[in-house]
């Protein structure tokens, strides 16, 4: 068997005296879209947060691609391929979702001034690519008519169209996806389902956080439920989302389940 | 008559100095959203710089004026470097520290001998060309049409680079530093050393400006480059519009014309209505009519008179 692509062991969080995540480990092979559910409070975005970079775990590794990314910072965890989306967080609003595209890529020529100065045509035809990518990729997302309107101004569902193929301008090997369907209404939940099925078709690989149980089992190959800190349940979503602990996970709650 | 034209010469001179800040700090503030409250401190320590050096080590003017654009560039990348570590809002009060324990080193400092430096200023720094216009016998009015001109020139200069930096890639990514790290991070964007060179652009532009008004002024001592003069500047930038480079000429040509000309409000006031006001009072009051401008800007037009313009993709 290969080695997976995201390798996280033994994953411990505390903030204060709360165990966000009490000894966290899983797997996420390539080729796969891979769920992570699980109730409110079980520490999913923590273990995000994490994996990219932008939180620092008190124990456990976290390995991509072969290498240790546990104690990297996150713009190096992206430039190694890993990227991910924010639950809130949106694009930046005040530029247009051109601009937004063309922010993504990784290694512009036109990010340094000595590129600029001595090699102004690279730099344009450079720009010129990504934009072409660009318009091909929000074709593909339902937002080529909005290329030139300022990201503040389309909706939510559309706000997480532009963030899922802004990360696709970087070209990541791993996307992470934190809630890509919440507050979205079902007919663009659907589409972007179908994105997502689409890309992962072409060989992209996707690591999902969401709460949407439809969505879930439409869109996920394989899933791993979290509950208080802990790895309860993995496997694929219609056998997982049946089994009888992680339905009590979802119902219940910790006070009256019976202890770990 | 000559009197006015004279005044306007002064007035578009000391103006294209402070176009030359505006514009720096619209680089900042207006793309990077760097929230600068001491930059009057690159327009200090680039007249200083090419001082000493010109007027104690006998640099050449020219060379001057670049060191002191080198070292307002050094200082801002020094500035920039808690950005890293200090949110926005702390970080902006910072830098007004920052400007403000600058200004208080020189005012401490004696450059050479007792009688240089500190509260004394430095007096007598050489203006370019100068002695070539005596020589020729030009009249005063000449040099300074001829400085006006050298002003205007550098004016026009660092508006076109401005103009050009604001459509480079670099420029896209600082505006996505504008709202939150998070994003641009997550793609892989090492922040801080876009930070850091927006903070060296701005500096240099404003130690140029800084090292071009010493030497129209011939004279400069710390009273100069009090807290006032930044917000004099961010003033321009919000009400020319954030952003917007041409914005920010527009902003500086009302702020000066407002701001100079209402000192002569006074005479007016006594020619029409009798009435006199005690000359520091009034000096506040100055002051006031630009916080009232502010006000009314961030209120009735946040984004200023001439917005930022949206970019639209080439088709």
């Amino acid at each position: 068997m290969t080695e997976p692509l995201l390798s996280i062991r033994g994953i411990e969080k505390r903030f204060g005296g709360l165990v966000a995540l009490a000894g966290v480990s899983m797997d996420v092979p390539a080729g796969l879209v891979y769920g992570l559910i699980g109730p409110n409070g079980s520490g999913k975005t923590t273990l995000f947060n994490i994996v990219s970079g932008f939180m620092r775990q008190d124990a456990g590794t976290v390995t991509f691609d072969g290498r240790d990314i546990g104690r990297a910072s996150p713009h190096k965890v992206a430039r190694l391929g890993l990227c991910r989306t924010f639950q809130a967080t949106a694009c930046p609003t005040r530029m247009t979702v051109m601009e937004n595209m063309l922010l993504a890529p990784q290694d512009q020529l036109g990010e340094g001034f000595v590129n600029l100065i001595t090699r102004p045509h690279r730099v344009r035809s450079q720009e010129k690519a990504y934009r072409e990518r660009a318009r091909e990729l929000l074709a593909i997302v339902n937002l080529a008519g909005k290329a030139d309107e300022y990201a503040g101004s389309l909706s939510g569902g559309q706000k997480k169209l532009l963030a899922l193929a802004q990360i696709l301008m970087a070209d990541p090997k791993l996307i992470l996806l934190d809630e890509p369907v919440a507050g979205v209404n079902p007919v663009l939940a659907e589409e972007i389902a179908g994105v997502i099925r689409r890309l992962s078709g072409e060989g992209r690989n996707f690591l999902i956080v969401e709460h949407n149980m439809h969505f879930i089992r439409s869109t996920c190959d394989r899933i791993s439920v979290l509950d208080a800190g802990r790895v309860i349940a993995e496997g694929e979503p219609a056998d997982v989302l049946g089994r009888e602990d992680v339905l009590r996970a979802y119902l219940a709650g910790p006070a009256t389940r019976p202890a770990a | 008559m000559t009197g006015f034209i004279e005044f306007l010469v002064y007035l578009f001179t000391i103006g294209g100095i402070w176009g030359m800040l505006s514009l720096s700090l619209n680089v900042q503030f207006g793309i990077a959203g760097l929230i600068n409250l001491g930059h009057v401190a690159f327009f200090m320590l680039g007249a200083y710089v090419s001082t000493i050096l010109v007027v104690l080590n006998g640099w050449d003017i020219t060379f001057g004026i670049f060191a002191g654009g080198a070292a307002a560039a050094a200082f801002g990348m020094l500035m920039a470097l808690p950005t890293a570590r200090l949110q926005q809002d702390y970080w902006a009060i910072s830098t007004l520290a920052v400007a403000e324990i600058l200004r208080i080193f020189f005012l401490n400092t004696s450059l050479d001998g007792p009688y240089v430096g500190q509260a004394l200023g430095v007096s007598g720094i050489p203006r370019p060309l100068r002695d070539w216009f005596n020589a020729e016998g030009y009249s005063n009015a000449a040099y300074n049409w001829f400085f006006l001109g050298l002003v205007m020139a550098c004016l026009l200069a660092t508006l076109l680079f401005c103009l050009w930096l604001s459509r480079t890639p670099f420029a896209r990514t600082l505006k996505a530093l504008r709202e939150d790290d998070a994003v641009p991070l997550a793609l892989g964007k090492r922040v801080s050393s876009f930070r850091i060179r927006a903070m060296a652009i701005g500096g240099a532009i404003g130690g140029l400006a800084g090292g071009l008004f010493a030497h129209y002024n011939a004279f400069i001592e710390p009273e100069y480059f009090r807290p006032i003069e930044t917000f004099l500047i961010w003033a321009m930038v919000i009400l020319g519009g954030a952003g917007n480079m041409i914005g920010s000429l527009v902003g500086t040509l009302l702020v000066m014309t407002l701001y100079n000309s209402s000192r002569f409000v006074p005479g007016w006031l006594n020619d029409l209505f009798g009435w006199t006001i005690d000359g520091r009072v009034y000096g506040s009051l100055r002051l006031v009519l630009i916080g009232v401008i502010i006000i009314l800007v961030i209120l009735y037009l946040p984004n200023g008179l001439l917005p930022e313009r949206r970019r639209k993709s080439a088709q």
